[in-house]
């Protein structure tokens, strides 16, 4: 119970930090903009390509980085929290010496991260909507969507770990990281596409599979991985988010304890 | 007057100085700068593949990917620049200074530039490696005419743009943030611009990169022209009127600025 | 000759969220001499950061006017700006990815030095500041009292005929602002130029200044020499005497001495008078040797610029 209050508390600080730092127009706009000029640019590519002609690969598209959005926006908003907290608020330190773990607070931070996270995944799919696309949601997408936000806080915590001690390289790590996962995860296009050896990569990221499950939820054919059933792709799905979350945990952990050793807690990295 | 523009010239060089050494100090990320935008846009690279489009449209990504990243620059290093000066308490001393605001922001430019040329040109040598994309080198000459030119107003619109952030502090900072995706789509960094149709594109002329990787398209791939938004001599002309504005304004907006310190006294001091 | 002039110099702040008015200097008017240290002393938020911008060219008046090696500081400031440089206290200006040397080189071109007697200047520096083994270090890795020199050096680039220090020792230990203290005094004996310092340091105004001007609130209140200024601290003339055991009832028969304080320690007393004029000392010594006592310590209190300063601005610089 009391880990849930303090979840709790560390969710509603998050969200605050996350939403008020700036003014209301600022946020919204984050929340909003960000988002319908995303699809706007994806829809010009095909556009100029095909014409109206590909609107089936254009929703694909639209699917898989609605739910990618998911797992960066919360794993990166982790990271930034960590980074920002360190740089401009100095509120690291106070954080990390009141009751409770670390951990906790980070996570329960993070979730406030994953609704905004969430919020923006499900705009696009509501874009998506209303210029045409014919998803039909299963129950199994909200499961989905919450294996997503589990994964994005287990992705977030490893990358967080790294940029314990990291300075301003940690912003290149994060961005580094998601764009490749996003280039071999089919997100925005088959995966048979990339070369061999990445390819081979490609099939055996678990990822892929979160994302061709979230897909199917939305009840679209997928172009490859036809053998997977959807139901071996739920489980395929569950393991691979209790994996990220799991690895995330331990390798938090450790980190931490290596960085409170070696004092990369209270390093200030920018000048 | 002589004496003036030597002591100008100098401070000029200084600036740029110090984005010389930030960059050899740097350098280490130099490969994560050259990838990171190099992966982002291989995904419109690999869209253009799935819907079976020749290679130049490769080239189209990969160019407008370099002038990403000159856009980024523009964005982190020039324009929230004079606010960071502010914060590290440069500012006063810029104006303390016997010489020009306008000498250290083209100064900031030079060095930006260079900086940022070396990832440009490792985005494209990347391109041609990795994707194979076509370029046709007879039109080098005209490319570089037309880069030059917007390399001179995008860094106009950023030196102006540094005025302005300095003026509205983050509110300004959150903006450009909150515009990254819209000026991607209105500056055609992945698609021809002439997809938006005639007057969005018209619109969209104003930032100078449309126009600019419009004209750099139209002499690198000859086979584009059937794309491109105007002829490639209509371009070049109204990017030289860019530039000239562009410079011509954010000339006036430092004397403005320097006006508006010395009145309020706001803008020199750090956290007002 | 008057290097700096001011006439009714005011300056309002219109606080933009309170539409508070802030009257950060009201009708200043200063004659100051060159070759000489001008000390500008006051509590925070006085005014002194205020009249330093002013006269280095960052902020115009409200009214009145302000003229520095005889240009006015409103319309003439390109004139002036060549001519001075500014240090401030607790600022550390300057890009952290480059070290001590490639800073002061940067800041050396805003002023146009030539390449070379500008890494000559630099180079000199540098030795005199003792900062020689960290020249290469990159500046956010040094400490404070190095970073203060380095800026310091930088104010001396442009050789400039009026260097204006705010609150230059700020939130340094005392050999740093020790080390500043010795050089800001070398400098003017060796090179005749002015300096203008503002200090909330009442030692560091004593020791440096060859004229203090106090200010409060935004005004003048008083300006002379340190010691003239500490005469004002108190009229009172002040011993403290220690004697062998002694009854002091017979201080009381001298008339214009009154007791302010005694003890009785084992085998001596200690007591402190005052006095109305100085010649009264005599008596009370006469009257002591008289009643078979020794005197064993005699010192006369000298008033500090500490007591000169609650007098004049009506309480201690240093409470809140
Ligand atoms: N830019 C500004 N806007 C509004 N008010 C200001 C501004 N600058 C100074 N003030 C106000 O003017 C008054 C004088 O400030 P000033 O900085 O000159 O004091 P100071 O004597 O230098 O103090 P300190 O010892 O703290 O440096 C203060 O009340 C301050 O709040
Ligand atoms: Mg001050």
């Amino acid at each position: 119970m009391a880990i849930i209050k303090r979840l709790y508390y560390s969710f509603v600080l998050g969200w605050k930090i996350w939403s008020e730092w700036a003014q209301w127009w600022i946020f919204f706009g984050y929340l909003l903009i960000r988002p319908i000029f995303g699809v706007a640019i994806f829809y010009m590519v095909i556009y100029f390509a095909q014409g109206n002609k590909a609107m089936n690969l254009f929703f694909w598209i639209l699917a898989g980085n609605a739910l990618f959005q998911i797992l960066s926006g919360t794993s990166t908003g982790m990271v930034w929290t960590i980074f920002d907290d360190r740089n401009f608020y100095e509120t690291l330190i106070p954080i990390y010496i009141s009751p409770g773990s670390f951990l906790e607070k980070i996570i329960g931070r993070s979730l406030g991260v994953g609704v905004t996270g969430i919020f923006t995944s499900f705009f696009i799919l509501f874009l998506a909507f209303l210029l045409g696309a014919n998803y039909s949601i299963k129950p199994s997408f909200f499961y989905y969507v919450l294996l997503f936000l589990l994964t994005g806080i287990g992705f977030g915590l490893i990358l967080a770990s790294f940029s314990l001690f990291m300075g301003e390289g940690a912003g290149y790590l994060i961005e580094g990281t998601i764009s490749a996962l996003q280039l071999i995860s089919g997100v925005s296009f088959t995966p048979q596409l990339l070369p061999t050896f990445l390819q081979k990569i490609a099939f055996i990221n678990p990822f892929l599979y979160l994302i061709e499950g979230g897909r199917r939820s939305l009840g679209l054919s997928s172009f490859f991985i036809k053998e997977i059933s959807s139901e071996r792709l739920v489980y395929y799905s569950l393991l691979t988010s209790l994996l990220t979350i799991t690895i995330g945990i331990a390798t938090f952990l450790i980190s931490e304890k290596i960085a409170r050793r070696n004092g990369a807690l209270t390093r200030k990295t920018n000048y | 007057m002589i004496k003036n523009l030597i002591l100008n010239i100098r401070a000029c060089l200084g600036r740029a100085q110090v984005r010389f050494i930030g960059l050899k100090r740097d350098l280490y990320w130099i490969p994560f700068d050259v990838l990171l935008p190099l992966l982002g846009v291989s995904t419109f690279i690999f869209i253009y593949k799935s819907l079976k489009m020749p290679p130049i449209t490769y080239t189209f990504v990969i160019l407008g990917g370099s002038m990403i990243s000159y856009w980024l620059n523009i964005l982190w290093s020039m324009a929230s620049q004079l606010y960071w000066e502010r914060m590290t308490g440069n500012l006063p001393l810029f104006f303390i200074a016997p010489c020009s605001i306008n000498s250290i922001l083209i100064g900031m430019a030079v060095g930006g530039i260079y900086a940022t040329s070396v990832r440009a040109l490792s985005i494209i040598l990347l391109g041609i490696i990795f994707f194979k994309i076509p370029i046709y080198w007879q039109g080098l000459p005209q490319a570089i005419l037309a880069f030059l030119l917007t390399l001179i107003s995008l860094y106009g619109l950023g030196m102006m743009l540094s005025s302005i952030f300095l003026l509205s502090g983050r509110e300004a900072w959150h903006l450009s943030n909150l515009l990254q995706e819209p000026i991607y789509l209105f500056s055609g960094f992945f698609f021809p611009i002439k997809t938006l149709g005639f007057w969005v594109a018209s619109l969209a002329s104003l930032i100078p990169a449309s126009l600019g990787l419009d004209s750099l398209r139209q002499s690198l791939i000859p086979e584009s022209k059937p794309f491109a938004f105007l002829s490639f001599e209509i371009e070049i002309t109204i990017l030289c009127i860019l530039s000239i504005i562009y410079i011509y304004m954010s000339f006036i907006l430092v004397k403005k600025i320097e006006k508006i310190a010395r009145r309020e006294g706001r803008l020199i001091t750090r956290w007002q | 000759m008057l290097v700096i002039e001011t006439i009714n110099l005011s300056r309002i702040f219109i606080n933009k969220k309170t539409k508070k008015r802030i009257e950060a200097l009201k009708n200043v008017s200063l004659q100051i001499q060159g070759g000489q240290i001008f000390g500008i002393l006051g509590r925070n938020g006085a005014g002194k950061t205020t009249l330093i911008r002013i006269l280095t060219t960052l902020l115009l008046p409200t009214s009145g006017s302000a003229y520095v090696l005889g240009y006015n500081v409103e319309n003439e400031y390109y004139k002036i700006r060549p001519y001075i440089n500014l240090v401030s206290g607790g600022e550390n200006p300057g890009y952290g990815v480059l070290n001590i040397k490639e800073n002061l080189f940067f800041f050396s071109q805003l002023y146009g030095i030539p390449r070379k007697l500008a890494k000559e200047k630099i180079n000199k520096y540098i030795k005199e500041f003792g900062l020689e083994e960290r020249a290469y270090n990159l500046v956010n890795t040094l400490s404070t009292g190095e970073k203060q020199r380095m800026q310091l050096i930088r104010g001396l680039l442009n050789d400039p005929e009026i260097l204006f220090l705010d609150e230059p020792t700020v939130g340094l230990d005392v050999e740093s602002s020790r080390f500043i203290r010795q050089f800001i005094k070398k400098w003017i004996e060796e090179t005749g130029k002015s300096i203008i310092l503002t200090t909330h340091y009442l030692a560091e105004a004593e020791e440096l200044c060859n004229l203090i001007a106090i200010i409060d609130s935004g005004r003048i209140l008083a300006l002379d020499t340190p010691s003239r200024l500490k005469a004002m601290g108190s009229k009172e003339i002040l011993y403290e005497i220690e004697t062998t055991p002694l009854s002091l009832e017979f201080l009381k028969n001298i008339r214009g001495v009154s007791i302010i304080q005694d003890k009785y320690l084992d085998g001596k007393v200690s007591f402190k008078i005052s006095l109305e004029n100085e010649s009264l000392i005599s008596n009370v010594i006469n009257k002591i040797s008289e009643l078979g006592s020794n005197i064993i310590y005699l010192r006369k209190k000298e008033t500090s610029l500490e007591d000169a300063f609650i007098n004049i601005v009506g309480r201690s610089i240093e409470d809140d």
